[in-house]
C-alpha cells in the first residue's frame, strides 16, 4: 500500500538522525591538532652537546621518510627511550610523495620537517632544492666515504639490495641462477617476472657494468617475454605464489622476511649485489634544527643501527651484522650513486622503451 | 509613549526580521550550496588548469606556456591510448551497465528467493581495495596458477588453461565485475521510485514483461541509466589499478599509463601530467553534455507524482528460480572467491594458493595482530568520521544543486551541473597539492587535521553526489512542490518535508557509495594525512608496501565487516522515513 509522508514530524526525524549521524562521526573525530608551531631556536654553542641544545631547543623532532610506519613507530620510540625529553612526529610516504610534500610545504613559506629519510634520487632532488643543511654528525666518522656526502649534506643510514630472486617449488637447485647472465637462459622464457618502476636498478648496472653490457642484458631479459608488475610487493608475493619462477629485481629483506613465514622463496648471492641506498638528511629551516641533528646522529649511531637490524632492515654502518645473518655479509655491494640521478630521464625512456611503457 | 505608528512600524520590522523569514529565503541557502561546490571544485581546478600551462612545479616561478600540451598531444602513441582507453572504459560501462542493472531490477522488482540477503552484500566488491581485488583475480584466472584454471583443467582433462587474464578481455571483467556494484546502488533507486501505471497499462496492452522492461521500465530509468554510464565510462577511463597489474602484463596499455610514467620522471613531470588530465577533463564535460541532453525532458520521466504510486513486484512464477540461480552465480564469483581468496589469505602467515594439505597452516595471529595496533584504532576511528561526515555534507549540498539544475531554468545552471561533476577527474595528487598550498597561505589552521581531509574527500564525491541526487530529483514531478507552495509553504520548508524525502532513494544510495569509496581513498589523503589523522587506506597501504599481505588481507575483511553494518543500518534508518513501499 501506499503511503505518503508529508508529516512534518518524518522530516524532522530525518534532520534529527542526519544531525545524530553527524554529531556521533563528530564525537569520533579527533580534537583539530594545531600545526607544530614553529619555536625559535637557541643558538647551540661549542660547548653545548647535540642533547643540551636539543632540550634546550624543546625536544620536538618531524621525521619526513619512506621507512614503513611499523618500523618507524619502533625507530621513534628507541630514540625517546634513549633521550626521554623528546617528543617525535612523522609523515610517511613513498619517496616522490615525500618530496611533493616538503616542497609544495617550501613554496607556501612553510618548514615542518626536521629530518629526511628516502630514497637516493630524491635526497638528492631535495638537496639541489635548497632544503636540506650540511651536518657533519660526529658518528658520521664510523662510515666509509662511498655511504657520504663530501660536504655532510647526507649519509646512507640503510639500503636495500635489489636481488635476483626464485621460487623454490618450481626451480631444481640444479636450475639456480648464479649471475644475471642465467636469466638469459630460453628455459626461464615467460616465466620472468619485472618490477615495471625499477629504473634505479638499471641506473646502477650502468654504473658497475658499463651502458653495452647493461642494455645488452636488459635487451635478452625483454626476449624472455616477462611479465611486468607494478611494485615490488606484488610481485614477491607473485614470485611466492609460483605466478613466475624467476625475477631479477626484488628486494632482499623482502625475500628474507617471506622464507620465514615458510613461504617457497629464495634469493641469488650475485657479484656484485646491488643496493638501493637511504639517505638521512637534516632540514634547511626545520623548525628544530638541534632536535634534527641529535635525532641524525643517533640514527647513524651502533644504538640506532642496531635498531634498523634489529626489524629486519639492512643498516649501513660497518660493523653491525645483518638479521637474518648473510643479507650483506660477504657480499661485493654496489651503492646506488645519488648524482646519477641527473640521468635519470635517459635511462627511464631507455626502460620505458624496453617494457612499452607508455606505448 | 509609542504612537499608533511608531507601534505599527516596529510591527512591521518584526516581520520582517522573522527568522524563518532569514532562513527560509532560498537565495540564502542555494547562494551557499553554490558558493561550497565553486569554492572545493574550483580550487583544484584552477590549479590543473594553471599547472598545464607551467614547466616544472605549478607552485614555481615559470612563464606560462603550452608547450605540455604540444608534448602530449602531438605525440601519436598518446592517441593509440586513448583509443585503448576508450575501448576499455566503454567495455566496462557495458558489462557493469548490463550486470548492475540486472541484478538492482531482480531485487527491487521480482519475486527472487534470497534477494534480502544479497541486497547488503551486494556492495562488498565495492568495499575490497582494487588491488586485493584486482590480485584475487589474477590469482583466479592467471593461465599459469589460477586456481579456477587449475580446478576446470583436471576436472575436464584440459591441456590449456580455459581463462588468461592478462589482456582487455581480462581487464574489462575485473574492472566491470568491480563497478557493478555502483551500477545496483544507483538502478536500484530509480526502479524503487517508479510509477506501476505505465507499466501497467503496456501489460494490459499485451506487451509481456520483458517487452515492457524493455520499453517502459528502462526508459524511465534513463536519467539514472545515463548517470551510471556515465560515471562507469570516466571512472573507467582514469582507473589505474587494473591496468597497472593486468595490463602491463598483456601489453594493453591505457592513457592513465601516461600521467603515472609523467610523474615518474626525475623530476616528476607535473605540468605534462596536469595536459594529459585535462584530455580526460575535456572528455567529462562532453560526457556530462549529452548526458544533459538525454535528460533534459525533465517532465518525461517524472515517476513520482501527486498520484500514488507503489513500484510493482512482478510474480516471476517458476522463473525465479532461474533468477535465484542468477544470484547465486553473481554472488559466487563476485563476493565468494574473492572474498574467499582475501580470507584464506588473511588466515595464513604468508600466501599460498588455497589447498586441504595446507589447512594446518591456519592461523588468527594476523586478526590478533591488527587488534593490538592502536594504529589501527586512530585509523578506524577518523576513517569513519570522514566516510560518514562527507557522505552526509555531500548528499546535502548536492541535493540543492541538483534542485538547481533540474527544477529551475535559471542561466549557468549546466555550468553548475559541469562544475560540479569536474572533480570526478582531478588526480588525486592534484588535489593534494591544492589543499595543502590554499591552507598553509590562508589563515585557517586545518593542515594536518582531519578537516582537510575532509574537505578532500568532500570534492572528491561530489560529482557522485550530483549524479545520484540530479537522477533522483528528474524522477519526481513538480505538482508536489507546487502543492506545497500552494498551501503556503516556503521554498525551505517545501524542499525540507517534501523534495528531501521523495529523494530518499537517491539520498541513501549515493551516501552509502560515497562512505564506502572514502573508506578506500588514498591519492590525496597521502599528500594531506598526519600521524594524527592517519586513515585506514593510508595503513592498509603502508602494511601492503611494508609486504603484509595477510594482515592487509585481514584488516580488509573487519573493513568488509563495519562497512556492510553500516550500510544496513543506513537502509534500516532510511526505511522509517519518506515514502516507503510494502
Amino acid at each position: 500500500m501506499i503511503m505518503r509522508s508529508f508529516k512534518h514530524k518524518t522530516v524532522y526525524c530525518i534532520a534529527v538522525s542526519l544531525a545524530t549521524i553527524a554529531i556521533v562521526a563528530t564525537a569520533c573525530a579527533p580534537a583539530a591538532q594545531p600545526t607544530v608551531a614553529s619555536t625559535q631556536p637557541p643558538e647551540p654553542t661549542q660547548e653545548m652537546t647535540l642533547e643540551q641544545a636539543a632540550q634546550a631547543e624543546g625536544g620536538q623532532v618531524m621525521v619526513y621518510t619512506s621507512m614503513n610506519i611499523d618500523d618507524l613507530e619502533v625507530i621513534l620510540a628507541k630514540f625517546k627511550e634513549k633521550y626521554p625529553f623528546v617528543n617525535t612526529d612523522y609523515y610517511r610516504a613513498s619517496g616522490e610523495d615525500v618530496i611533493q610534500k616538503a616542497l609544495t610545504e617550501s613554496q607556501a613559506g612553510q618548514h615542518f620537517a626536521d629530518v629526511f629519510e628516502t630514497n637516493a634520487f630524491e635526497v638528492y632532488r631535495l638537496m639541489q632544492e635548497g632544503l636540506l643543511a650540511p651536518f657533519d654528525a660526529p658518528e658520521r666518522a664510523a662510515y666509509p666515504d662511498n655511504a657520504k656526502d663530501p660536504d655532510g649534506y647526507w649519509t646512507v643510514d640503510r639500503i636495500n639490495t635489489v636481488v635476483i630472486a626464485y621460487n623454490t617449488e618450481l626451480v631444481d637447485p640444479a636450475d639456480v641462477p648464479k649471475t644475471y647472465d642465467d636469466l638469459l637462459d630460453p628455459k626461464w622464457k615467460g616465466l620472468v617476472g619485472v618490477e615495471a618502476s625499477d629504473v634505479e636498478l638499471l641506473t646502477d648496472m650502468v654504473g658497475a657494468w658499463g651502458e653495452e653490457k647493461t642494455y645488452s642484458f636488459w635487451e635478452g631479459i625483454v626476449a624472455q617475454d616477462p611479465g611486468i608488475v607494478d611494485g615490488h610487493t606484488e610481485l614477491a608475493e607473485f614470485v611466492a605464489a609460483g605466478e613466475y619462477a624467476v625475477s631479477p629485481n626484488l628486494y632482499g629483506h623482502r625475500v628474507e622476511s617471506l622464507k620465514a613465514k615458510d613461504a617457497t622463496i629464495d634469493w641469488v648471492r650475485t657479484d656484485p649485489v646491488f643496493a638501493y641506498t637511504q639517505l638521512l638528511a637534516l632540514a634547511a629551516d626545520g623548525p628544530h634544527p638541534a632536535t634534527g641533528k641529535l635525532f641524525v646522529n643517533w640514527l647513524l649511531s651502533e644504538d640506532g643501527q642496531t635498531a634498523i637490524r634489529d626489524l629486519g632492515r639492512i643498516p649501513n654502518r660497518p660493523g653491525i651484522e645483518t638479521d637474518p645473518a648473510g643479507l650483506t655479509e660477504g657480499l661485493n655491494l654496489y651503492y646506488t650513486v645519488p648524482s646519477l640521478a641527473e640521468h635519470y630521464n635517459d635511462y627511464a625512456a631507455k626502460w620505458n622503451e624496453y617494457f612499452s611503457l607508455g606505448e | 509613549m509609542a504612537t499608533g505608528a511608531q507601534t505599527n512600524r516596529i510591527k512591521w520590522w518584526f516581520q520582517r526580521l522573522r527568522v524563518p523569514d532569514l532562513v527560509d529565503s532560498r537565495l540564502w541557502v542555494m547562494g551557499a550550496a553554490i558558493l561550497i561546490v565553486l569554492y572545493l571544485a574550483g580550487v583544484p581546478l584552477g590549479m590543473l588548469f594553471w599547472g598545464s600551462l607551467k614547466v616544472g612545479n605549478p607552485a614555481e616561478a615559470s612563464p606560462l606556456t603550452l608547450q605540455n600540451f604540444v608534448k602530449a598531444y602531438s605525440d601519436p602513441r598518446s592517441f593509440t591510448l586513448l583509443a585503448n582507453s576508450i575501448i576499455y572504459a566503454a567495455g566496462t560501462c557495458v558489462f557493469s551497465l548490463g550486470l548492475g542493472t540486472t541484478m538492482a531490477f531482480i531485487i527491487e522488482r521480482t519475486n527472487t528467493p534470497l534477494k534480502s540477503l544479497f541486497t547488503a552484500m551486494a556492495l562488498v566488491p565495492l568495499i575490497i581495495p582494487g588491488v586485493l581485488h584486482t590480485i584475487s583475480w589474477i590469482l583466479l584466472l592467471s593461465p599459469r596458477i589460477g586456481a579456477l584454471n587449475n580446478v576446470l583443467m583436471s576436472a575436464f582433462g584440459l591441456a590449456e588453461a580455459p581463462f588468461d587474464v592478462y589482456g582487455m578481455g581480462g581487464m574489462i571483467w575485473v574492472e566491470g565485475l568491480h563497478l557493478s556494484p555502483l551500477v545496483f546502488v544507483l538502478m536500484a533507486a530509480a526502479f524503487r521510485s517508479m510509477d506501476p501505471a505505465l507499466e501497467e497499462a503496456a501489460l494490459t496492452s499485451g506487451a509481456n514483461h520483458p517487452i515492457t522492461f524493455w520499453r517502459v521500465t528502462f526508459r524511465l530509468s534513463l536519467p539514472a541509466s545515463a548517470a551510471a554510464m556515465l560515471l562507469m565510462f570516466i571512472r573507467g577511463l582514469e582507473s589505474f589499478e587494473v591496468p597497472a597489474l593486468i595490463g602491463l602484463r598483456g601489453g594493453v596499455n591505457v592513457f592513465t599509463s601516461r600521467i603515472w610514467l609523467a610523474l615518474k620522471e626525475f623530476p616528476p613531470d607535473y605540468g605534462l601530467a596536469a595536459a594529459f588530465a585535462v584530455g580526460l577533463l575535456m572528455i567529462s564535460v562532453l560526457g556530462i553534455l549529452i548526458y544533459n541532453r538525454v535528460t533534459s525532458r525533465s517532465e518525461q520521466f517524472a515517476t513520482v507524482t501527486g498520484k500514488g504510486y507503489r513500484p510493482h513486484i512482478i510474480d516471476l512464477g517458476n522463473w525465479r528460480y532461474l533468477t535465484g540461480l542468477i544470484f547465486v552465480l553473481y554472488f559466487f564469483f563476485l563476493v565468494g572467491l574473492p572474498l574467499f581468496i582475501l580470507l584464506w589469505a588473511s588466515l595464513n602467515p604468508s600466501y599460498t594458493a588455497p589447498g586441504l594439505d595446507k589447512i594446518d597452516r591456519l592461523t588468527l595471529e594476523n586478526y590478533t595482530f591488527v587488534l593490538n595496533m592502536a594504529r589501527a584504532r586512530t585509523a578506524f576511528k577518523n576513517s569513519l568520521f570522514l566516510s560518514i561526515t562527507s557522505g552526509v555534507l555531500v548528499m546535502l549540498v548536492t541535493a540543492i544543486i541538483s534542485w538547481i539544475t533540474v527544477k529551475t531554468k535559471w542561466p549557468g545552471r549546466t555550468a553548475l551541473d559541469v562544475v560540479t561533476f569536474l572533480p570526478i577527474t582531478i588526480p588525486g595528487i592534484v588535489l593534494g597539492v591544492s589543499l595543502i598550498w590554499v591552507y598553509l597561505i590562508l589563515p585557517i589552521p586545518i593542515y594536518g587535521t582531519v578537516w582537510i581531509l575532509l574537505l578532500a574527500y568532500i570534492t572528491r564525491y561530489m560529482p557522485y553526489g550530483i549524479r545520484t541526487n540530479s537522477a533522483a530529483m528528474v524522477q519526481i514531478h513538480r505538482e508536489l512542490e507546487e502543492a506545497s507552495y500552494a498551501s503556503g509553504g516556503t521554498w525551505l520548508q517545501t524542499f525540507r518535508r517534501v523534495t528531501l524525502p521523495l529523494l530518499k532513494p537517491g539520498l541513501i544510495s549515493g551516501f552509502i557509495y560515497i562512505v564506502v569509496v572514502s573508506f578506500r581513498e588514498l591519492s590525496s589523503s597521502i599528500l594531506l594525512y598526519s600521524s594524527r589523522s592517519i586513515v585506514l587506506s593510508i595503513l592498509i597501504f603502508d602494511l601492503w608496501d611494508s609486504g603484509q599481505f595477510p594482515i592487509v588481507s585481514a584488516l580488509s575483511v573487519m573493513m568488509i565487516g563495519i562497512l556492510i553494518l553500516i550500510v544496513v543500518a543506513a537502509r534500516q534508518v532510511g526505511g522509517y522515513f519518506g515514502v516507503r513501499t510494502e
